[in-house]
Protein backbone atom coordinates (compact mmCIF):
# COMPACT_ATOMS: atom_id res chain seq x y z
CA UNK A 1 0.00 0.00 0.00
CA UNK A 2 0.86 3.03 -0.99
CA UNK A 3 2.23 5.46 2.01
CA UNK A 4 -0.34 8.71 2.93
CA UNK A 5 1.77 12.03 3.83
CA UNK A 6 0.08 15.25 4.03
CA UNK A 7 3.98 17.30 2.31
CA UNK A 8 5.59 16.67 -0.21
CA UNK A 9 9.48 16.30 0.69
CA UNK A 10 12.39 14.55 -1.64
CA UNK A 11 13.09 11.23 -0.68
CA UNK A 12 16.50 10.67 0.94
CA UNK A 13 17.41 9.23 -2.79
CA UNK A 14 16.34 12.13 -4.18
CA UNK A 15 18.36 14.19 -1.22
CA UNK A 16 21.68 12.16 -1.21
CA UNK A 17 21.54 13.06 -5.27
CA UNK A 18 20.68 16.57 -4.41
CA UNK A 19 23.61 16.81 -1.73
CA UNK A 20 25.96 14.68 -3.88
CA UNK A 21 25.12 17.29 -7.45
CA UNK A 22 25.50 20.31 -4.68
CA UNK A 23 28.74 19.02 -3.47
CA UNK A 24 30.16 18.11 -6.89
CA UNK A 25 29.03 21.92 -8.12
CA UNK A 26 30.56 23.38 -5.15
CA UNK A 27 34.20 21.29 -5.65
CA UNK A 28 33.56 22.26 -9.61
CA UNK A 29 33.02 26.32 -8.94
CA UNK A 30 36.04 26.01 -6.34
CA UNK A 31 38.60 24.00 -8.46
CA UNK A 32 37.76 26.53 -11.24
CA UNK A 33 38.15 29.57 -8.82
CA UNK A 34 41.38 27.99 -7.81
CA UNK A 35 42.77 27.41 -11.47
CA UNK A 36 41.63 31.10 -12.51
CA UNK A 37 42.89 32.31 -9.27
CA UNK A 38 46.54 30.59 -10.38
CA UNK A 39 46.38 31.35 -13.68
CA UNK A 40 45.72 35.27 -12.52
CA UNK A 41 48.94 34.68 -9.96
CA UNK A 42 50.69 33.55 -13.22
CA UNK A 43 49.91 36.33 -15.03
CA UNK A 44 50.59 39.05 -12.28
CA UNK A 45 53.55 37.47 -11.59
CA UNK A 46 54.31 37.51 -15.39
CA UNK A 47 53.79 40.94 -15.09
CA UNK A 48 55.92 41.93 -12.33
CA UNK A 49 59.14 40.53 -14.09
CA UNK A 50 58.34 42.57 -17.22
CA UNK A 51 58.28 45.90 -15.16
CA UNK A 52 61.01 45.33 -13.33
CA UNK A 53 62.87 44.09 -16.31
CA UNK A 54 61.80 47.10 -17.69
CA UNK A 55 62.61 49.19 -15.06
CA UNK A 56 65.97 47.70 -15.31
CA UNK A 57 66.08 48.66 -19.32
CA UNK A 58 65.12 52.04 -18.53
CA UNK A 59 68.18 52.41 -15.88
CA UNK A 60 70.57 51.25 -18.38
CA UNK A 61 68.79 53.57 -21.12
CA UNK A 62 69.21 56.60 -18.77
CA UNK A 63 72.89 56.07 -18.36
CA UNK A 64 73.96 57.47 -21.68
CA UNK A 65 72.18 60.73 -21.22
CA UNK A 66 73.37 60.80 -17.67
CA UNK A 67 76.89 60.38 -19.14
CA UNK A 68 75.93 63.37 -21.68
CA UNK A 69 74.88 65.68 -18.94
CA UNK A 70 78.29 64.66 -17.26
CA UNK A 71 80.21 65.29 -20.19
CA UNK A 72 78.09 68.54 -20.67
CA UNK A 73 78.87 69.77 -17.26
CA UNK A 74 82.64 68.83 -17.82
CA UNK A 75 82.63 70.82 -21.01
CA UNK A 76 80.71 73.39 -19.43
CA UNK A 77 83.67 73.86 -16.14
CA UNK A 78 86.24 73.10 -18.98
CA UNK A 79 85.07 76.00 -21.22
CA UNK A 80 84.85 78.13 -18.03
CA UNK A 81 88.39 76.65 -17.33
CA UNK A 82 89.17 78.01 -20.74
CA UNK A 83 88.00 81.39 -20.55
CA UNK A 84 89.26 81.78 -17.40
CA UNK A 85 92.84 81.21 -19.16
CA UNK A 86 92.06 83.73 -22.05
CA UNK A 87 91.82 85.82 -19.47
CA UNK A 88 94.66 85.25 -17.79
CA UNK A 89 96.63 85.68 -20.81
CA UNK A 90 94.71 88.54 -21.99
CA UNK A 91 96.15 89.98 -18.47
CA UNK A 92 100.33 88.43 -19.87
CA UNK A 93 99.44 89.97 -23.00
CA UNK A 94 99.22 92.95 -21.03
CA UNK A 95 102.46 93.12 -20.13
CA UNK A 96 103.64 93.14 -24.30
CA UNK A 97 102.64 96.97 -24.82
CA UNK A 98 104.49 97.98 -21.48
CA UNK A 99 107.10 96.02 -22.64
CA UNK A 100 107.18 98.19 -25.88
CA UNK A 101 106.78 101.26 -23.91
CA UNK A 102 109.65 100.57 -21.58
CA UNK A 103 111.42 99.52 -25.23
CA UNK A 104 110.44 102.84 -27.07
CA UNK A 105 111.71 104.87 -23.46
CA UNK A 106 115.11 103.48 -23.94
CA UNK A 107 118.22 105.43 -21.78
CA UNK A 108 117.07 109.02 -22.54
CA UNK A 109 112.94 108.78 -20.87
CA UNK A 110 111.68 107.25 -17.69
CA UNK A 111 108.63 105.91 -17.85
CA UNK A 112 106.76 107.08 -14.68
CA UNK A 113 103.05 105.43 -14.71
CA UNK A 114 101.47 103.08 -17.13
CA UNK A 115 97.91 102.88 -17.62
CA UNK A 116 95.92 100.56 -19.50
CA UNK A 117 91.91 101.28 -20.24
CA UNK A 118 90.20 99.23 -22.51
CA UNK A 119 92.14 99.61 -25.99
CA UNK A 120 93.83 102.96 -24.64
CA UNK A 121 97.57 103.31 -23.24
CA UNK A 122 98.10 106.00 -21.12
CA UNK A 123 101.87 106.85 -20.38
CA UNK A 124 103.69 108.97 -17.96
CA UNK A 125 106.57 109.64 -18.59
CA UNK A 126 110.00 112.01 -17.29
CA UNK A 127 112.41 113.08 -19.63
CA UNK A 128 115.06 115.75 -20.29
CA UNK A 129 114.09 117.30 -23.45
CA UNK A 130 110.84 117.09 -25.51
CA UNK A 131 112.72 115.78 -28.47
CA UNK A 132 113.35 112.66 -25.96
CA UNK A 133 109.48 112.74 -25.87
CA UNK A 134 108.62 113.07 -29.49
CA UNK A 135 111.12 110.40 -30.09
CA UNK A 136 109.43 108.07 -27.89
CA UNK A 137 106.26 109.20 -29.64
CA UNK A 138 107.43 107.94 -33.15
CA UNK A 139 108.84 104.80 -32.28
CA UNK A 140 105.73 103.45 -30.62
CA UNK A 141 103.45 105.39 -33.91
CA UNK A 142 106.08 102.71 -35.57
CA UNK A 143 105.14 99.71 -33.62
CA UNK A 144 103.07 97.44 -34.70
CA UNK A 145 100.82 97.23 -31.44
CA UNK A 146 100.02 100.88 -31.51
CA UNK A 147 98.18 103.19 -33.55
CA UNK A 148 98.04 107.17 -33.09
CA UNK A 149 100.16 107.46 -30.27
CA UNK A 150 100.20 111.33 -29.52
CA UNK A 151 101.54 113.47 -26.56
CA UNK A 152 98.58 114.77 -24.54
CA UNK A 153 100.22 116.47 -22.14
CA UNK A 154 103.39 118.16 -22.10
CA UNK A 155 104.94 120.48 -19.07
CA UNK A 156 108.41 121.55 -18.82
CA UNK A 157 108.95 121.43 -15.20
CA UNK A 158 112.35 122.25 -12.86
CA UNK A 159 113.57 121.57 -9.46
CA UNK A 160 116.79 121.29 -7.56
CA UNK A 161 118.27 119.65 -10.37
CA UNK A 162 117.60 121.37 -13.01
CA UNK A 163 114.58 121.61 -15.89
CA UNK A 164 112.92 118.49 -17.03
CA UNK A 165 109.81 117.36 -19.48
CA UNK A 166 106.78 115.74 -17.99
CA UNK A 167 104.92 114.33 -20.45
CA UNK A 168 101.71 111.67 -21.05
CA UNK A 169 101.23 109.80 -24.14
CA UNK A 170 97.89 108.20 -25.44
CA UNK A 171 98.29 105.21 -28.14
CA UNK A 172 95.22 103.48 -28.82
CA UNK A 173 96.20 99.64 -29.40
CA UNK A 174 95.93 98.25 -32.80
CA UNK A 175 93.23 96.09 -33.11
CA UNK A 176 94.32 93.97 -35.75
CA UNK A 177 97.49 93.24 -34.02
CA UNK A 178 96.64 89.65 -32.42
CA UNK A 179 97.29 90.11 -28.43
CA UNK B 1 27.53 26.71 5.97
CA UNK B 2 29.09 26.06 2.55
CA UNK B 3 28.08 22.34 3.41
CA UNK B 4 24.82 20.57 2.86
CA UNK B 5 24.34 18.69 6.53
CA UNK B 6 25.47 14.79 6.26
CA UNK B 7 21.70 12.60 6.35
CA UNK B 8 22.19 9.29 7.82
CA UNK B 9 20.18 6.61 7.02
CA UNK B 10 18.45 6.33 9.85
CA UNK B 11 14.99 7.04 10.61
CA UNK B 12 13.08 8.31 14.02
CA UNK B 13 9.60 8.00 14.33
CA UNK B 14 7.26 10.50 16.28
CA UNK B 15 3.91 9.80 17.17
CA UNK B 16 1.99 13.16 18.39
CA UNK B 17 -1.67 12.92 20.00
CA UNK B 18 -3.30 15.51 22.51
CA UNK B 19 -2.12 13.45 25.68
CA UNK B 20 1.45 12.02 24.68
CA UNK B 21 4.41 12.29 22.60
CA UNK B 22 6.38 9.10 21.56
CA UNK B 23 9.42 8.84 19.80
CA UNK B 24 11.07 5.44 18.68
CA UNK B 25 14.26 4.53 16.18
CA UNK B 26 13.34 1.41 14.65
CA UNK B 27 16.16 -0.40 12.61
CA UNK B 28 15.58 -2.85 10.30
CA UNK B 29 17.95 -6.20 11.60
CA UNK B 30 19.25 -9.17 10.20
CA UNK B 31 18.31 -12.73 11.90
CA UNK B 32 15.45 -13.50 14.27
CA UNK B 33 13.23 -10.37 13.82
CA UNK B 34 13.15 -7.83 11.03
CA UNK B 35 13.26 -4.79 13.39
CA UNK B 36 15.29 -3.66 16.58
CA UNK B 37 13.73 -1.05 18.56
CA UNK B 38 16.91 0.65 19.29
CA UNK B 39 15.54 3.79 21.38
CA UNK B 40 12.31 4.60 23.05
CA UNK B 41 10.71 7.08 24.99
CA UNK B 42 7.00 8.21 25.79
CA UNK B 43 6.21 11.99 27.26
CA UNK B 44 2.46 12.40 28.80
CA UNK B 45 1.72 15.56 28.01
CA UNK B 46 -0.19 17.25 30.63
CA UNK B 47 0.94 20.77 30.21
CA UNK B 48 -1.67 21.17 26.82
CA UNK B 49 1.27 21.72 24.94
CA UNK B 50 -0.74 19.97 22.25
CA UNK B 51 -4.37 21.32 23.39
CA UNK B 52 -6.76 20.35 20.44
CA UNK B 53 -3.65 18.94 18.61
CA UNK B 54 -2.15 22.01 18.12
CA UNK B 55 1.11 23.23 18.83
CA UNK B 56 0.36 25.32 22.03
CA UNK B 57 4.06 24.92 22.85
CA UNK B 58 6.12 24.24 20.28
CA UNK B 59 9.11 24.81 22.24
CA UNK B 60 9.00 22.27 24.48
CA UNK B 61 8.09 19.46 22.01
CA UNK B 62 10.83 20.85 20.24
CA UNK B 63 12.89 20.43 23.20
CA UNK B 64 11.82 17.07 23.78
CA UNK B 65 12.27 15.47 20.13
CA UNK B 66 15.60 17.73 20.26
CA UNK B 67 16.25 15.24 23.54
CA UNK B 68 15.85 12.57 22.31
CA UNK B 69 18.14 12.78 18.99
CA UNK B 70 20.49 14.30 20.66
CA UNK B 71 20.67 11.57 23.38
CA UNK B 72 20.70 9.15 20.81
CA UNK B 73 23.17 11.38 18.14
CA UNK B 74 20.06 11.14 15.79
CA UNK B 75 20.40 14.67 14.68
CA UNK B 76 20.93 13.88 10.84
CA UNK B 77 18.59 11.06 10.91
CA UNK B 78 15.15 11.54 8.99
CA UNK B 79 12.01 12.27 10.91
CA UNK B 80 8.25 10.51 10.24
CA UNK B 81 5.25 12.05 12.08
CA UNK B 82 2.10 10.14 12.28
CA UNK B 83 -0.41 12.78 14.41
CA UNK B 84 -3.87 12.59 15.98
CA UNK B 85 -6.33 14.88 17.70
CA UNK B 86 -8.99 16.93 16.71
CA UNK B 87 -7.81 18.61 13.83
CA UNK B 88 -7.33 15.83 11.69
CA UNK B 89 -10.25 14.12 10.21
CA UNK B 90 -10.12 10.70 9.79
CA UNK B 91 -12.91 8.83 8.78
CA UNK B 92 -13.71 4.89 6.94
CA UNK B 93 -16.01 5.81 3.94
CA UNK B 94 -17.59 4.00 1.39
CA UNK B 95 -17.55 5.36 -1.70
CA UNK B 96 -18.92 3.75 -5.47
CA UNK B 97 -15.28 3.87 -6.95
CA UNK B 98 -11.56 3.02 -5.74
CA UNK B 99 -10.36 6.62 -7.21
CA UNK B 100 -12.97 8.81 -6.29
CA UNK B 101 -12.64 12.71 -6.92
CA UNK B 102 -12.45 15.17 -4.17
CA UNK B 103 -16.38 15.45 -4.78
CA UNK B 104 -17.52 12.20 -4.27
CA UNK B 105 -15.58 12.53 -0.41
CA UNK B 106 -17.79 14.49 2.28
CA UNK B 107 -14.33 15.65 4.19
CA UNK B 108 -15.55 19.21 6.04
CA UNK B 109 -13.82 22.06 5.47
CA UNK B 110 -12.28 20.66 2.32
CA UNK B 111 -10.53 24.33 1.22
CA UNK B 112 -8.76 24.83 4.97
CA UNK B 113 -7.52 20.64 4.77
CA UNK B 114 -5.08 19.03 3.00
CA UNK B 115 -6.87 15.49 2.47
CA UNK B 116 -5.99 11.91 1.17
CA UNK B 117 -7.29 8.80 1.11
CA UNK B 118 -6.31 5.03 0.86
CA UNK B 119 -8.32 2.07 -0.46
CA UNK B 120 -9.02 -0.97 2.23
CA UNK B 121 -11.25 -3.13 0.97
CA UNK B 122 -14.17 -3.95 -1.44
CA UNK B 123 -17.72 -4.16 0.29
CA UNK B 124 -20.24 -6.92 -0.40
CA UNK B 125 -22.32 -4.87 -2.33
CA UNK B 126 -19.09 -3.38 -4.69
CA UNK B 127 -18.53 -0.10 -3.08
CA UNK B 128 -14.97 0.50 -1.79
CA UNK B 129 -14.15 1.54 1.67
CA UNK B 130 -11.83 3.64 1.61
CA UNK B 131 -9.42 5.33 4.23
CA UNK B 132 -10.39 9.24 4.63
CA UNK B 133 -7.97 11.78 5.97
CA UNK B 134 -7.45 15.57 6.15
CA UNK B 135 -5.32 17.62 8.70
CA UNK B 136 -5.46 21.41 8.21
CA UNK B 137 -3.31 23.76 6.76
CA UNK B 138 -2.71 25.70 10.03
CA UNK B 139 -0.93 22.37 11.90
CA UNK B 140 0.64 21.09 9.13
CA UNK B 141 2.34 24.50 8.55
CA UNK B 142 3.16 24.19 12.37
CA UNK B 143 4.78 21.07 12.08
CA UNK B 144 6.47 22.13 8.82
CA UNK B 145 7.78 25.49 10.52
CA UNK B 146 8.72 23.65 13.61
CA UNK B 147 10.78 21.45 11.38
CA UNK B 148 12.26 24.29 9.27
CA UNK B 149 13.07 26.25 12.48
CA UNK B 150 15.51 22.57 13.96
CA UNK B 151 17.04 21.73 10.69
CA UNK B 152 15.33 18.15 10.60
CA UNK B 153 15.01 16.17 7.73
CA UNK B 154 11.28 15.80 7.68
CA UNK B 155 10.25 13.06 5.62
CA UNK B 156 6.35 12.72 6.43
CA UNK B 157 3.33 13.60 8.20
CA UNK B 158 0.78 10.79 8.44
CA UNK B 159 -2.07 9.50 11.26
CA UNK B 160 -1.61 7.05 13.35
CA UNK B 161 -4.23 5.41 12.04
CA UNK B 162 -2.12 5.08 8.58
CA UNK B 163 0.80 3.56 10.64
CA UNK B 164 -1.35 1.09 11.97
CA UNK B 165 -2.43 -0.18 8.47
CA UNK B 166 1.08 -0.07 7.07
CA UNK B 167 1.89 -2.26 10.52
CA UNK B 168 -1.18 -4.49 9.20
CA UNK B 169 0.26 -4.90 5.75
CA UNK B 170 4.08 -4.91 6.30
CA UNK B 171 3.50 -7.70 8.60
CA UNK B 172 1.59 -9.82 6.49
CA UNK B 173 4.15 -9.44 4.24
CA UNK B 174 3.15 -11.01 0.47
CA UNK B 175 0.60 -12.42 2.18
CA UNK B 176 -1.53 -9.30 2.35
CA UNK B 177 -4.93 -8.97 1.05
CA UNK B 178 -7.02 -6.34 1.12
CA UNK B 179 -10.69 -8.94 1.26
CA UNK B 180 -8.55 -10.01 4.95
CA UNK B 181 -7.86 -6.67 5.87
CA UNK B 182 -11.92 -6.04 5.52
CA UNK B 183 -12.30 -8.67 7.05
CA UNK B 184 -9.72 -8.12 10.19
CA UNK B 185 -11.56 -4.34 10.30
CA UNK B 186 -15.23 -5.76 10.49
CA UNK B 187 -14.05 -8.27 13.40
CA UNK B 188 -12.44 -5.37 15.01
CA UNK B 189 -15.76 -3.33 14.44
CA UNK B 190 -13.73 -1.14 11.97
CA UNK B 191 -10.90 0.76 14.98
CA UNK B 192 -7.45 0.27 12.97
CA UNK B 193 -5.66 0.43 16.55
CA UNK B 194 -6.83 -3.17 16.92
CA UNK B 195 -6.50 -4.70 13.72
CA UNK B 196 -2.70 -5.27 14.26
CA UNK B 197 -2.40 -8.00 17.03
CA UNK B 198 0.67 -7.92 19.38
CA UNK B 199 1.64 -11.50 18.68
CA UNK B 200 2.46 -10.52 15.16
CA UNK B 201 4.46 -7.00 16.68
CA UNK B 202 6.18 -9.35 19.19
CA UNK B 203 7.42 -11.34 15.61
CA UNK B 204 8.45 -8.45 13.83
CA UNK B 205 9.97 -6.40 16.85
CA UNK B 206 13.07 -7.12 18.48
CA UNK B 207 12.48 -5.21 21.75
CA UNK B 208 16.13 -4.65 24.53
CA UNK B 209 15.54 -6.16 28.04
CA UNK B 210 15.33 -2.34 28.96
CA UNK B 211 11.80 -2.10 27.38
CA UNK B 212 10.52 -5.74 27.36
CA UNK B 213 9.45 -4.75 30.77
CA UNK B 214 6.87 -1.99 29.67
CA UNK B 215 5.93 -3.53 26.19
CA UNK B 216 2.92 -4.58 27.19
CA UNK B 217 1.87 -1.25 28.18
CA UNK B 218 3.65 0.63 25.15
CA UNK B 219 2.68 -1.95 22.60
CA UNK B 220 -0.45 0.47 21.24
CA UNK B 221 2.20 3.36 20.61
CA UNK B 222 4.74 1.57 19.19
CA UNK B 223 2.91 -1.03 16.82
CA UNK B 224 2.20 2.49 14.58
CA UNK B 225 6.06 3.99 15.11
CA UNK B 226 7.06 0.31 13.54
CA UNK B 227 4.17 0.50 10.74
CA UNK B 228 5.81 3.69 9.67
CA UNK B 229 9.35 2.25 10.16
CA UNK B 230 8.30 -0.44 7.60
CA UNK B 231 6.71 1.78 4.94
CA UNK B 232 9.54 4.13 4.73
CA UNK B 233 12.61 1.16 4.46
CA UNK B 234 12.27 0.87 0.85
CA UNK B 235 13.07 4.68 0.71
CA UNK B 236 16.26 4.97 3.10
Amino acid sequence: MKKLTFIETLSPREYRALRRWYHVSLGAAGALLIGITVAQLHQLYRFARAQRAAARYALTATQPSQQHDTLANTKKSLEAQLAQLKDTASTAMLHTPLQACRAACGTTVRLNSYRQQHDTVICSIVCSQTGHALAMVRTLQQHPLFARAKITQLHTMQDSKGKFVQATIAAQLNPSTPV
Amino acid sequence: MWLQPSTSRELVTISCTPQQLACAWIQPAQGAYPYTLRAYKRIALNRLELAQGKLCNATLIEKHISSFLKKHDLANAYLTFALRGPELYEAIIDAPTTQPTMRDIPVPKKLHHVWDYRYLYTNDNAHAALYVCSISQALLLQYKLMAIRQHWQLLSITTISMGYIHAYVHSHGAAFRHSKLGHDLARCNNRLDAIVPDMIIRRQLAVPTRYAAELEQEMPTITPLLGLTMSEHGAL
